[in-house]
């Protein structure tokens, strides 16, 4: 109500204008605009201190967010992530019960590799996915009817797997080994849109023993090359999206 | 290392460690004056200025101090023009940049005086606005008193690198007055063989000597910093376009890369000789170490690319962002037998018909947004091709595989559609900044840093890499209907237009 009051004027509003038209006090009025402000759906004049609708508000006419421009958005930060880790670099969105991949970067070691935008896995045999299916706003809907195929010995059942998804909500990561295919692993965080939501994941993909240690655990430099990516383009894209 | 990148729109200064890899950066807008139609000018202070910011922000931003480079280089926008006293430090003016046209009309006197064979032959370039020499011809006769102090030395050109390092050695107080081979290349005074200033053609476009500054090969010591980075070896200046392929490492004949942004610079290794274009193509230097034997390089250009794609956007509103016309372009499984010739101001590079007028052709009750987005992407293929294919002309040789690099080639579609077109792979490097990787390179040879090319040659790495996936004779259909369009272009512009306007509204 408060953006259609917004949005219906010609000129932008005052807190006193929305507290009158609303008949609230103007501190709850301020709050509330504040709160619209913070996700993008208002912008505030700095000058003149009123508020107009703002991108983020416009934007929920366009639909999902479009991935060849997440990708153009990312580019130089997952070039550095692959540059970095010496690991192909990817970034994946939530495709129903799949992870769909909308950027890969090759591992820098001058092998002959394959593109592999495009691909899509099985959301919950992958590191991208588990944290897409902990984070991603759409991911409630999609586990109530996932019934996860297993495509290695490792691979989780539905128990094992959402126990897996508490502790990703948890520590903000993922780590797969050899759960969607036996000589592969995977670390993968969130990246995050404006108003903090979870918009696709990026993660490294390599050789079991080079990703992991021992314990099955992400080794720390790579864990570390995989958060910092998931900051800096979460910045960058709480700046845009 | 650090490389500062003066470029068209903004300056950056980006830090890079000893595997050649990305560390920091730190970027600045410069203002762009436009005091007429067709002006287009610079604040050369104002860009000193900027560099003096954005070095130090780069460095922190990294955590390093001065004392922790090894070596600067610098890349820079070319054939942009700038006169300063030798006394005070003023620039004389604003610098007249490489897009400004002011010129043009100078062009029919000038062409009587020099001819286009000698003119190629002589300095590689076709004469155009895009060239300094006719700016400083304009400049000086528009002013007895900065030509009577250009004669005596008084007041200096250079294009931003020579600006550049005459302040970082100290300006007044004893700055360097230098430029490199690249940039000299690109004046129209230089001889392409000599590596010299040429006589003949300082007279023709009415340039003493005595404003040029001495030309260098673009990996050399320039001069130690006494600014900015106090102590640290100037170890590099070179034009962006001839940095873009060396940090590309396109350092043997046949070797080539491709800059997509608003426009496209195509530039193929030629290896130690100059090759005088007979397709339209500008002849030019890409590189030359200290003590060694310059290489050459053929340079295309491309008009309209990303540009043409901002038109689709913003003149026809049929996507929000430039980067989703790839997803309307992938609605469709063709171009709907739609093509797309952005001759906006003409045709460029190979073709040179200025009076060519855009087109687009095919139009049925069948084509769709998605099939105009398409046509969209090819026009920027095809107009690689067709530089291609002078270049190979040119050379005597048929190019293997093209190196990219610029925003555009985060369109995947478009990169396939290019290699398809072009029936050759196509790749991406994993490091995007190949202006200043390029200048970074250069200078690190410079110091040693780096032993050879070899060396750097092992540093590129191929972040993405599409191969042609189109039929022979699908190809062949295509490159009809485009070739049928750009005929078109010229037809269109011979029809005469209605003795009448439009009616007024």
């Amino acid at each position: 109500m408060l953006l259609q009051l917004v949005a219906s004027r010609a000129d932008p509003v005052s807190v006193s204008d929305v507290a009158a038209a609303l008949g609230v006090a103007k501190s709850s009025a301020h709050e509330l605009l504040r709160t619209l402000a913070d996700v993008g759906f208002l912008d505030q004049d700095a000058d003149t201190g009123r508020y107009a609708v703002g991108d983020g508000a416009r934007r929920l006419a366009h639909g999902p967010l479009d991935t060849n421009l997440l990708r153009s958005l990312t580019t130089n930060l997952v070039d550095a992530l692959a540059a970095r880790s010496g690991e192909s670099a990817y970034i994946g969105v939530l495709r129903g019960q799949q992870v769909e991949i909308v950027h890969h970067v090759f591992r820098p070691d001058d092998t002959r590799q394959q593109l592999e935008v495009g691909d899509r896995h099985e959301a919950h045999a992958t590191g991208m996915g588990q944290v897409l299916l902990a984070l991603d706003p759409a991911a409630p809907a999609v586990m109530r009817t996932l019934d996860p195929v297993r495509l290695t010995q490792r691979t989780l059942d539905l128990p094992a797997l959402r126990t897996r998804l508490v502790e990703v909500r948890g520590r903000q990561w993922a780590c797969t080994a050899g759960e969607r295919t036996a000589d592969r692993a995977d670390v993968a965080a969130p990246l995050r849109g404006r108003g903090g939501i979870v918009v696709a994941a990026v993660g490294l993909v390599g050789r079991v023993d080079r990703v992991v240690g021992a314990h099955r655990d992400p080794r720390t430099a790579l864990l570390a090359h995989v958060q910092a990516a998931a900051a800096a383009i979460s910045a960058e894209l709480g700046a845009t999206l | 290392m650090v490389a500062i990148d003066q470029g068209t729109t903004s300056t950056r200064c980006i830090v890079f460690d000893q595997q050649g890899r990305f560390v920091s950066v730190a970027q600045r807008e410069h203002r762009q004056w436009f005091p007429e139609p067709g002006r287009v000018e610079h604040d050369a202070a104002e860009i000193w200025a900027n560099v003096a910011k954005v070095v130090p922000l780069a460095l922190a931003k990294a955590g390093i101090g001065p004392g922790d480079v090894v070596a600067l280089g610098i890349a820079n926008q070319r054939e942009t023009a700038v006169l300063w006293d030798r006394r005070t430090g003023r620039p004389q003016g604003r610098a007249i940049t490489w897009q400004d046209t002011r010129v043009a009309p100078l062009l029919p006197e000038l062409a009587r005086r020099v001819d286009d064979p000698t003119l190629r032959e002589r300095c590689g370039l076709p004469l155009s606005t895009y060239a300094t020499a006719p700016r400083l011809t304009w400049l000086l006769r528009g002013s007895p008193d900065l030509r009577r102090r250009a004669a005596t030395g008084d007041v200096l050109f250079g294009t931003m690198e020579t600006w550049l390092v005459w302040n970082l050695t100290g300006g007044v107080d004893g700055g360097v007055h230098v430029t490199d081979v690249t940039n000299a290349s690109r004046t129209m005074l230089m001889d392409l063989r000599t590596l010299d200033w040429d006589d003949g053609l300082c007279d023709a476009f009415e340039v003493p000597r005595a404003m040029l500054p001495q030309v260098r090969p673009s990996a050399t010591v320039h001069g130690r910093a006494t600014q900015v980075l106090p102590g640290v070896v100037i170890g590099a200046a070179i034009g962006d376009q001839q940095a873009a392929l060396f940090g590309q490492a396109c350092f043997a004949p046949g070797e080539a890369k491709c800059t997509y942004g608003t426009g496209a610079f195509l530039l193929l290794n030629t290896g130690s000789e100059p090759v005088v274009s007979t397709h339209g193509l500008a002849s030019t230097v890409a590189f030359q170490a200290d003590g060694e034997p310059a290489t050459y390089a053929l340079e295309g250009s491309i008009a309209m690319t990303g540009s043409l794609v901002q038109w689709f956007r913003d003149s026809l509103a049929m996507v929000r962002t430039a980067p989703e016309i790839e997803t309307l372009a992938r609605t469709v499984d063709d171009n709907g037998g739609c093509y797309i010739v952005p001759a906006f101001s003409g045709l460029f590079a190979p073709h040179w018909r200025p009076e060519a007028r855009g087109v687009i052709t095919g139009l049925t009750s069948y084509v769709t947004r998605g099939h105009l987005a398409r046509a969209v992407l090819e026009a920027t293929a095809w107009q690689t091709v067709d530089v291609v294919e002078a270049m190979n002309a040119d050379a005597g040789l048929a190019l293997t595989a093209l190196r990219v690099d610029g925003g555009m080639t985060s369109n995947l579609l478009l990169m396939q559609t290019v290699s398809n077109l072009l029936d050759v792979p196509v790749e991406r490097p994993m490091v995007h900044e190949t202006v200043s990787l390029g200048a970074a390179y250069a200078a690190g040879l410079t110091v040693g840093l780096w032993p050879d090319l070899a060396v750097l040659r092992r540093h590129w790495h191929c972040g993405a890499r599409w191969a042609p996936d189109l039929a022979p004779a699908q190809r062949e259909r295509e490159r009809l209907g485009w070739r049928t369009a750009l005929a078109q272009t010229l037809t269109g512009a011979a029809v005469t237009p209605p003795a009448t306007g439009p009616p007024a509204p």
